[in-house]
This record gives C-alpha cells, sequence and structure tokens, in this order.
C-alpha cells in the first residue's frame, strides 16, 4: 500500500532547475532514504515534501490526497512527523516541556490561556520520552542536551501526533558515530511495531544502508536511479556520480 | 608521536572543535609539507569542511594545536591566520555576489610574500582564461564552475604559501572539474602547498602526493597515493561503500 | 494654493530632503556593516547642529567661519562616531541586538545631557551663511540660495558616496563585508578597523547633516530624538542598506510633507481638511504603507537572519516554593507601605508600579514573543486617552474607565499587531513606531476631541480613591493582579507556544502551532496591560497630554525592560522600578539625571550583558551556563 506519492514534483530557482520531475513513492510501513551529491536536490525535494517550500510543478499525495504546497503546521494535523537537519528543539525550555507542547498542539490546546502547560499531558510525554531514552533527562532544560540526545528529542516531537510517516532530513549529522547507529536503530524499531514510514535524507552510506528498506538516488534535480539496497549499489550511473569508483 | 618532517609547513596536532553541543573533530593530526598536494578524502559529514574552518579560525578549535612555519596559530583571528600565509578556498565558493570579478579580487589582495609564489590578475587570468573575459562581470551572475574559478583566484590574491581547498569539485560538470584539475597541478609546479579536501578520489588521485582519510572527526590513515591504494583494506572500509 | 505657493514648499521639501538623506544615510552605511541599530546617529546629528553653531560664533563671521565651523563640526562627529564605537561598540558585537540597542540608548542619554551642560536649555539660532542670504527668482517666487545648495548637495553626497563605495579599495571591502563579514576576514582583511571606519564616516554624514541645517533650524535638545525617528524612517522605506532607496525615500517624505504644507486647508465635498496637520504623521503614514505592501522597503532585499546570541536564552522555570512566599511577603510589604511612607514616598511608588505593569506588558511581547515593540507607549497611550474622554467626554465612573481602557488599547493593538506579525527583526521594530507616532499624532492634532496638544485636564479619581493612599493601594492591586495575570498566560500553553515561536520557527510550525497567529494573539494581551497602566497613570496624575505616548516613553519601556533582563518577567519589574526610582533620586539631586542614568546603563550593559536581573541570577547560581 502507498502511503506517500511524489508525483513529477518541479522547482526552479531563478535559472536553475533544482528539481526536474522528480517521481517515486514510499509504501506504509517502509523506510525509504533519499541519497545524493550536495546541490541534487535533496533538500530542495525534501523541503517541498516538507511544506517548507512551495514547488513549481507536480503533485504530494499522502494516502491518496493532496497535500502539495500544504504547510508544515497542516501536515502535522494529518499525521506527519518532521525533524530538521540541525535539530531544533525550544531551547528555554526543558525536555519534557518540549514534548508537552507537541502533545497540546496534537490536542488543540496550544492556545490555552489559563490551565499551566507544565502540568498537560504528562502521562503521555512520559510514554513519549521513554520511547526515545530520554526519560531520565526529562527535566534538563534541552538546551543542555548532548547533540545526539536533542537529535532524540526532536524525535519525540516528530512522534507526538502519532503520525503515519516521519520526514527525517540527515537525521545522523553531527552525531557522534556511535549515537548514529542508535538513532537510526531507535527509528527502525517503531517503524517495526506500527505502520510508520520514514522517508529520509543521509550523507552516511552505514546508516542508509543499515536502515533502508528503499533508496532513491538524485542528481542534478534528476532522479537517477531508485531500488533495494542491492540495486543501487551496483547501479554504474549511482557510482559514478555519488558512490565512487572504488566500490 | 612523529617527529615534524624538517620541511613541514603547517603542523596539525590533536585538534578538535565542533559547532555549538555538536563535536566534529575528535584529534585530528596532520602535516603539510612545502610544495606537496594532500588530500584529505573522506565522506560528507566526516569532518573535511570543518578541519579547514578549524585551521582557518573560522571555527574555534576546542584543543590541540596548529603550527604553521613554526608559528603557532590555532585561537588567532581569520585575518592574521591569513597574513600569515595561509589562504582559504570555501566550499560553497562564497565569492561577493554584489561584487565584480576585479573587485572580488582587490578584496583578497595582500603585499607580496617572500618563499610563496605572487600573484596579479593577470597571471590569474593566465591560469583561467574563463575569468579574463568577465573582469566585469558580478560574482552574483556567474556559472558554479566560473564562480570556483573567481574563489580560487580571489584567495591567491593573498599569496598565500598554502592553501586550503574546500571541494573545488563539488557539483561541478566533468569537463570543468578536468580544468579544476589542470588549473591545481599548475598552482603546485608553481611552488605552492596545498590541502585538498575532496570526495572525489579519482579528482584526488589526479594531483595528490599524499594522502589522508578523515572518518568520524578523526585520521584514519595517512600516506602516499601508491601507498593507499596497496592498502585494501584501508579503501573498503572508508573509502567504498 | 497658488501654484507659487506650491513651488516654495516644493523647495523647501526638497532641501529638507537632502539633510534627511545625509543623515540616513550614515545611518545606512552604518546598519549595513556592522548590523548595529545605532540609536544614537540622531544625538550624532544633534552635536553637529549645536557643534557648528558653537564654532560659527568662535571662528567669526564670514564665509570662513561659517564653513570652517561645518566642516570641523562634521569631522568632530565622525570622531565622536569612532569614538563611541572603540569605547562601547567594539566590546559588544558578539552580545544580542537588543543589548548593542540599549548601550546606544545610553549614549543618547549622555550626549543630551552632555549638550545641556555646554549648551543650556534655550534653543540656540545659527547664524545664517553668508553669501547665501539671498534669494532667486523662480516663476516670480524667491527661492532662499541656501536651499539651492542644499538641493544640489544632497545628489552631490550620493555620488560621492557611491564613487566611493564603488572606486576605491575601501569601498569594495564595505561592500563585500555587507555580504560576507566571515569571509573578508578570511581573506585577510582586518574588521576592527573596518567597522570604526565606517563608523567615522556615517557619525560625519550625521554631523555634517546637522551642520548645514544650522541656518535653517535652531539647535535645541529635542534634536535628538526627532533626527533618529525622520532617519529610521527614510532608511526602512528606502530599504536597509540601500543609499539609492534612502536618497528616494528621502525625496518622496520631502515632497510628500512640503505637498502637505502647500494643500494647507482644503473644502473638500463639504468637509474641510487641514493637510499642514498632517505633516507630523505623514511620513509614518507613508512608512506603514510601504511595509505593509514592500516589507523591505523600496530597494531592500530581506536581511539573511540576524543571528541570536549563543547562551542568551534563559530557561523558563516553574518558580519554587520560595520564590512564591517572596513575591507574596514583597507584595504585602507594599501594601503597608502607607503605614511608614509620606505621601511623596506614596506618589513615587505609586509610579513605579505602573510602570511595572508598563514593563511586564512590553516585556510578554519581547521576552516570550521575541517581538521587539519600539513604540509601546502607543498603547500605554491610547488606555490613557480612553480613560481620560471617557471620563471628560462622557462623565464616566472611574471604575467604567479603568475596565474600558484595557480594551480599547487591544483592539489598536490587534489591528496594528496583525501588521506587525507579518515583519521581523528591525523592520517589524520600525512598524510598532510608525503605529505609535501616527497614533500619537492624532492626539496631537484632534483638538476637539483629545484636547490637542494641551491634552485634557481635571481627570480625577473617584472620591473614594481620592486619597493617596487608597489610590496607592488601587494601584498596586490592578497592578500586581495584571502582572499576575500575564504570568499566567506566559506559562500556560499560549505562553510556550509563543516561546516556541522565539526560540524555533521551523519546528513550531512543524508541530502544528501556526506562529504568526500566536505572535498576533500576544499583542492585544500586552495592549490591553499597557492600555491599563495608561489609564492608572491618568487618574494618578488628573491630566493627560500627547507626551504619555511620545517616542521617549517607547524608550524608557525599553530600557526599563533592557535594564531588568529580557529573559524573566522579574526582571522588567524590577527593572521599572528601578529606572524610575533612579530617575526620581537622580532628578532630585541634579538637572543631569539622564548623564547618571546613560553612564550607568553603559556600565550595566558591559559588566552585565544580560541585564540586572539575569546576571545576578547567574552569579546566584553559580555554573548556570
Amino acid at each position: 500500500m502507498t502511503l506517500l506519492t511524489i508525483d513529477n514534483l518541479e522547482k526552479h530557482y531563478g535559472g536553475v532547475h533544482a528539481v526536474a520531475g522528480v517521481s517515486f513513492s514510499v509504501a506504509i510501513g517502509e523506510r525509504v532514504a533519499l541519497i545524493g551529491p550536495n546541490g541534487a536536490g535533496k533538500t530542495t525535494c525534501f523541503n517541498m515534501i516538507g511544506g517548507q517550500i512551495r514547488p513549481d510543478g507536480g503533485r504530494v499525495l499522502l494516502a491518496g490526497e493532496d497535500i502539495t504546497g500544504a504547510p508544515s503546521r497542516a501536515l502535522f494535523r494529518k499525521g506527519v512527523g518532521r525533524t530538521f537537519q540541525i535539530a531544533t528543539t525550544f531551547g528555554s525550555m526543558t525536555v519534557r516541556e518540549n514534548v508537552q507542547l507537541a502533545l497540546l498542539s496534537h490536542a488543540h490546546r496550544a492556545l490555552g490561556c489559563l490551565s499551566d502547560a507544565t502540568d498537560a499531558a504528562a502521562e503521555e510525554a512520559r510514554a513519549l520520552l521513554a520511547a526515545v531514552g530520554l526519560e531520565s533527562q526529562a527535566a534538563r532544560p534541552c538546551d543542555q542536551l548532548a547533540y545526539g540526545d536533542v537529535k532524540r528529542l526532536e524525535l519525540a516531537m516528530a512522534l507526538a501526533n502519532a503520525p503515519r510517516l516521519l520526514l527525517m532530513d540527515e537525521p545522523t549529522a553531527g552525531m557522534a558515530p556511535r549515537e548514529r547507529h542508535d538513532l537510526m536503530t531507535l527509528v527502525s524499531d517503531i517503524c517495526a511495531q506500527s505502520d510508520l514510514s520514514v522517508l529520509f535524507t543521509e550523507h552516511d552510506m552505514d546508516v542508509v544502508f543499515g536502515h533502508a528498506d528503499r533508496i532513491v538516488v538524485l542528481d542534478r534535480g534528476r532522479l537517477v536511479a531508485q531500488g533495494s539496497q542491492e540495486e543501487v549499489r551496483v547501479d554504474p550511473e549511482v557510482k559514478r556520480i555519488y558512490l565512487g569508483e572504488s566500490a | 608521536m612523529t617527529m615534524p618532517a624538517a620541511d613541514a609547513l603547517l603542523q596539525v596536532t590533536d585538534l578538535a572543535s565542533g559547532y555549538g553541543r555538536a563535536q566534529i573533530l575528535y584529534g585530528v593530526g596532520l602535516e603539510l609539507r612545502r610544495g606537496e598536494v594532500v588530500a584529505l578524502l573522506g565522506r560528507n559529514g566526516a569532518g573535511k569542511s570543518t578541519t579547514l574552518k578549524t585551521l582557518m579560525g573560522l571555527v574555534r578549535a576546542r584543543q590541540g594545536q596548529v603550527t604553521l612555519l613554526g608559528r603557532r596559530i590555532e585561537g588567532l583571528s581569520p585575518f592574521r591566520i591569513c597574513r600569515l600565509g595561509l589562504g582559504y578556498v570555501p566550499e560553497e565558493r562564497r565569492v561577493f555576489a554584489g561584487l565584480t570579478v576585479m573587485e572580488n579580487l582587490e578584496v583578497a589582495r595582500r603585499p607580496a610574500r617572500t618563499g610563496a609564489p605572487t600573484w596579479t590578475p593577470q597571471r590569474l587570468f593566465e591560469l583561467f582564461p574563463n575569468l579574463g573575459r568577465m573582469r566585469e562581470r558580478r560574482g552574483g551572475e556567474m556559472s558554479g564552475g566560473e564562480q570556483q574559478m573567481l574563489t580560487i583566484s580571489r584567495t591567491l590574491m593573498g599569496n598565500p604559501l598554502a592553501v586550503l581547498l574546500d571541494e573545488p569539485s563539488e557539483g561541478l560538470a566533468p569537463v570543468i572539474v578536468d580544468e579544476m584539475a589542470r588549473a591545481i597541478a599548475e598552482l603546485k609546479r608553481e611552488g605552492l602547498t596545498i590541502l585538498l579536501s575532496e570526495q572525489n578520489l579519482r579528482f584526488a588521485t589526479a594531483i595528490a602526493d599524499r594522502a589522508a582519510i578523515i572518518e568520524r572527526g578523526t585520521i584514519r590513515f595517512t600516506g602516499t597515493m601508491a601507498e593507499l591504494f596497496a592498502n585494501t583494506e584501508v579503501r573498503d572500509q572508508y573509502l567504498a561503500v | 494654493m497658488t501654484l507659487a505657493d506650491l513651488l516654495a514648499q516644493l523647495i523647501n521639501g526638497l532641501a529638507n530632503a537632502s539633510t534627511l538623506f545625509l543623515l540616513a544615510s550614515g545611518l545606512s552605511l552604518i546598519f549595513g556593516v556592522t548590523r548595529v541599530v545605532n540609536f544614537a546617529h540622531g544625538s550624532l546629528y544633534m552635536v553637529g547642529t549645536y557643534g557648528a553653531i558653537w564654532l560659527a560664533e568662535h571662528l567669526g563671521g564670514g564665509g570662513l567661519g561659517f564653513w570652517g565651523a561645518v566642516l570641523i563640526a562634521a569631522c568632530g562627529v565622525a570622531v565622536l562616531g569612532a569614538l563611541m564605537e572603540l569605547a562601547v561598540l567594539k566590546r559588544i558585537y558578539g552580545a544580542p541586538e537588543l543589548f548593542q540597542l540599549l548601550a546606544t540608548f545610553a549614549v543618547v542619554l549622555i550626549i543630551k545631557d552632555v549638550a545641556l551642560m555646554a549648551w543650556g536649555p534655550e534653543d540656540i539660532l545659527g547664524p545664517r551663511a553668508p553669501g547665501l542670504t539671498g534669494a532667486i527668482e523662480l516663476a516670480g517666487q524667491p527661492i532662499p540660495q541656501y536651499d539651492v545648495l542644499l538641493i544640489v548637495l544632497g545628489p552631490v553626497v550620493l555620488l560621492a558616496l557611491k564613487l566611493l563605495l564603488e572606486r576605491t579599495r575601501w569601498g569594495v571591502l564595505i561592500r563585500a563585508a555587507t555580504e560576507d563579514r566571515e569571509m573578508v576576514s578570511a581573506l585577510g582583511v582586518n574588521q576592527v578597523w573596518l567597522f570604526t571606519g565606517v563608523f567615522a564616516l556615517g557619525s560625519g554624514l550625521a554631523g555634517l547633516a546637522g551642520a548645514l541645517q544650522m541656518p535653517r533650524e535652531p539647535a535645541s535638545l529635542g534634536l535628538d530624538l526627532i533626527a533618529i525617528t525622520d532617519a529610521f524612517v527614510v532608511v526602512v522605506v528606502g530599504g536597509l542598506g540601500s543609499l539609492g532607496g534612502a536618497f528616494l525615500a528621502a525625496l518622496v517624505i520631502g515632497i510628500v510633507k512640503a505637498l502637505c504644507f502647500a494643500l494647507g486647508t482644503v473644502d473638500l465635498l463639504g468637509y474641510t481638511l487641514n493637510f499642514s496637520k498632517l505633516t507630523l504623521v505623514v511620513e509614518f503614514v507613508l512608512m506603514a504603507l510601504t511595509l505593509a505592501l514592500r516589507p523591505w522597503g523600496f530597494a531592500g532585499r530581506p536581511l539573511r537572519g540576524l543571528r541570536e546570541a549563543p547562551g542568551t536564552i534563559e530557561h523558563v522555570r516553574t518558580p519554587a516554593r520560595k520564590f512564591w512566599t517572596i513575591a507574596m511577603a514583597i507584595v504585602a510589604l507594599l501594601v503597608l507601605l502607607p503605614a511608614v511612607a509620606d505621601d511623596y514616598t506614596l506618589v513615587l511608588a505609586t509610579d513605579c508600579a505602573i510602570f511595572a505593569l508598563f514593563a511586564a506588558s512590553l516585556h510578554f511581547l519581547m521576552g516570550p514573543g521575541g517581538l521587539a515593540s519600539f513604540g509601546h507607549a502607543a498603547y500605554f497611550g491610547i488606555g490613557a486617552y480612553a480613560a481620560g474622554m471617557l471620563a471628560k467626554q462622557a462623565g464616566a465612573p472611574m471604575l467604567l474607565a479603568l475596565f474600558a481602557a484595557p480594551f480599547a488599547a487591544a483592539a489598536f493593538a490587534l489591528v496594528f499587531g496583525w501588521f506587525c506579525v507579518r515583519l521581523t527583526g528591525v523592520y517589524l521594530a520600525m512598524l510598532t513606531l510608525a503605529f505609535a507616532q501616527i497614533v500619537w499624532s492624532v492626539a496631537w492634532q484632534w483638538d476637539d476631541v483629545t484636547g490637542g496638544s494641551n491634552g485634557l485636564v481635571g481627570v480625577w479619581p473617584a472620591p473614594w480613591a481620592a486619597d493617596k493612599t487608597h489610590f496607592y493601594w488601587l494601584t498596586i492591586v490592578l497592578c500586581t493582579a495584571t502582572i499576575a495575570i500575564l504570568w499566567r498566560v506566559m506559562h500556560a500553553p499560549f505562553g510556550y507556544s509563543l516561546r516556541a515561536g522565539r526560540d524555533a520557527n521551523l519546528r513550531a510550525d512543524a508541530i502544528g502551532i501556526d506562529v504568526k497567529r500566536v505572535q498576533w494573539f500576544a499583542f492585544p494581551v500586552a495592549g490591553a496591560a499597557a492600555g491599563l497602566a495608561g489609564a492608572l497613570y491618568v487618574y494618578s496624575k488628573g491630566s493627560l497630554a500627547p507626551d504619555v505616548m511620545a517616542i521617549s516613553r517607547s524608550v524608557d519601556g525599553l530600557v526599563m525592560v533592557l535594564l531588568g533582563g529580557v529573559q524573566t518577567l522579574t526582571g522588567p519589574v524590577v527593572g521599572a522600578a528601578l529606572f524610575t526610582w533612579l530617575q526620581d533620586e537622580i532628578l532630585r539631586r541634579t538637572e543631569y539625571w539622564r548623564l547618571i542614568l546613560g553612564l550607568a546603563i553603559l556600565v550595566l550593559v558591559l559588566l552585565f550583558p544580560r541585564g540586572v536581573v539575569g546576571s545576578l541570577r547567574r552569579v546566584v547560581r553559580g555554573s548556570d551556563a
């Protein structure tokens, strides 16, 4: 069953054709990696799916529903979670408050003026933090966390709306070697437990080959190859533009 | 630790740095001898760019030493490091978009330096004939390849002893990559010392004398290009997939 | 109106446009390279005017004396600007923007009092330019020769600056630094000298503009704020960092103002419109329109995100039980204050409480919202006028007036906020300033309703609250309750959403928070609280004038918030009380209270770049880094 369909996506910047007719899909429960050299259009493509950039052409469908150009906050309501290349959390709040706010927002209670935010959704917040292994750090200000833990916290927030689809832009960038493996294992476990689909961009090939069910390769705004790990590994074009000759 | 070679121009020991909470480099050690080209190889995110930025003083070194011609430079501001003879060519090119080619060169102009080739716009236009045909073109109106030539030329205007080149082949058409390789080989003949960060192994092989492989913020291998190719284990582990 | 009148006004407007452009170009240059919004730029202009007049007297008459004075004054101001950069700003380039701003406010205060010491409180008329006192005949209309000179000078300076920037190495370096400071540094350019040089040039232009105005406008101590607001308007309308845009904006503003003068009173469809009354407000209306239609001015481009200095975020804390005990004890002490205090102290304490509420309301926008409002006095003033007008015009009882005032202020805040949240950073700050100036000038000029510049007198509290002690209690109760409500909202989901938008806009969007809407709703909340403070202020003074919402009140608010520290609600409350008390205390001892206050702020900014409360908390908590 297809969850996300990317249909002929287009984006121009001035004279540059950043994304030129890219189409692919993500099935329910599938983990898909989007890879390619810098400037291949990965980030642009990703941000068009995630609602940060409006496409010039093409469509994005979520379970058959057209979500092209919908802002990120609307996608959240439709069950899409998002993490960023440079992990961003609300630095002035504690770890628990970050997750509580995401939960409050999911419950349409983020504009409340009278209740105390720190009392809200305590049990759900605890469960989410436990799921990403941050339970013991719940009371810490989140700008004092190690970077790997910031990434985990971001993941917890992205899971607050019980998403169908998780969009992760370079989920392991800037992390220590050990943390990379742990974070992606965590994501894979969550996928295995539910029908969560994941679309992620990544430069670390260990992560890609360790955690992607399928790989989509972009170069110069075009889709060059897609398929299983084995198919992509031996694809001569992919070797030439990205993986390198010595493979 | 080995003793620095007598002809060491740049000596890097146990360098650590990063951005905010994210540590990128974990004790990088490197040596650059006068007149050689060293390729810093590694995947995206391995720490290549951060290494160059830290050497240039653009990212603060948290630990370790950087010595240029016997003088400690870690902790100095970028402009002082530049004036001591280290040139930096950034990965994103960062040409001044509103300035013309000539103006871009003018920003970086420094007096001649003993022990380093002296560059003028005229000599640079011989190296990159394309640039000479667009002296009054603004940086923002140039193609990626032209910008890459400009950003290298701009750094050379400071008459550096050594240049840190961050992925000069990145995102360029193959034909431009060939021209870049030719130009860098020419710079080497001029006696310029170069530290080249690269992902494109073929490009690096064409111009480098030695290679250092960086992976997850640490140097995993150093040796000549021949040694690198002879060492199948290293190749498979760090360069191959 | 005759065609000749129009021509005369037009020439005057064009001459004004020239000095306006000189002033604004300096501000634009400085902002472009250093990213510092220099509030003291208007003060440098004022020093230019005073200095030139003083020099002209001492250099003796004749062309040499006059022009020598102009040149020396301009150069002197350039040196002053460079000194200011070296002594103050250079040390805080790494600090958050708002602290740089606070430091330049402090310089404004210091310069104002130094000028007062040197030249006294009276306006000083300058000499006319020897040899240029006559007039040229144009279409039968005498055109002052000096105006013609100024009209020519504007484009000449524009051209000279363009040449400097386009044709010299220094200019090339400046343009490069405006684009990418870090890269310029990596190419071997010492930014430190570049910045000082730009400051000197920009300040020199302000000084020159001030000096050239000496025959046209008397030197007065109010010139600094007038000049800085005019300069901001021109720079923002023209587009930050664009000299051509600033020139165009100065021309448009000069001409539109001239047209308003020339049109005078016009009968239109039975209504009498007095256009000359519009001159006070027209530039702000123009700015609001420009920003609403073209958010980056005529020629500006979106600013690259101004960096927030790392480590400036203070964590929200749920205060410990001890905090509440202390807070309760302080409130109890305040309630008991009349037992020991005399009337004078009570009036001062009432003021302190009112301004604590005002500062707390501004903090609500600036702290959790990250929305720097430079025109917060508008809501204070609207609240004050709503209460005053209800009492005087409608004969409403005090409680009704106090109840209605916050709603009036909130209504305006809802409208203003809708426009403001579409912008960010400096542009947002300028738009809030524009709205405040529009409201102020309406109050100033709508004689029939607001009492015009005389304001409203005889707005006294109800008999049961007329006693100083009773009114003090009323104030304490209302202010404490409102601050408590603000605190409640800040710690409710709404406050967290607001903070989320400030901390990480993208992240907030990704968890379904509509950041713009949350920010928009913050405006009426803050506006209502400021409106209540304004209403209480009217009743405590018994009268009000447009001054209650002048720029200087907005500036006072900013100083209070930044002085106390923007990170916590306690900060602004303490800052406001400290500021009000200090002002009163120093004022009783010396007329140079601004100098003392300015120096104090400078010391505080340089020593505690987090504000008093923020820094104290850090000291107390030790290793909180």
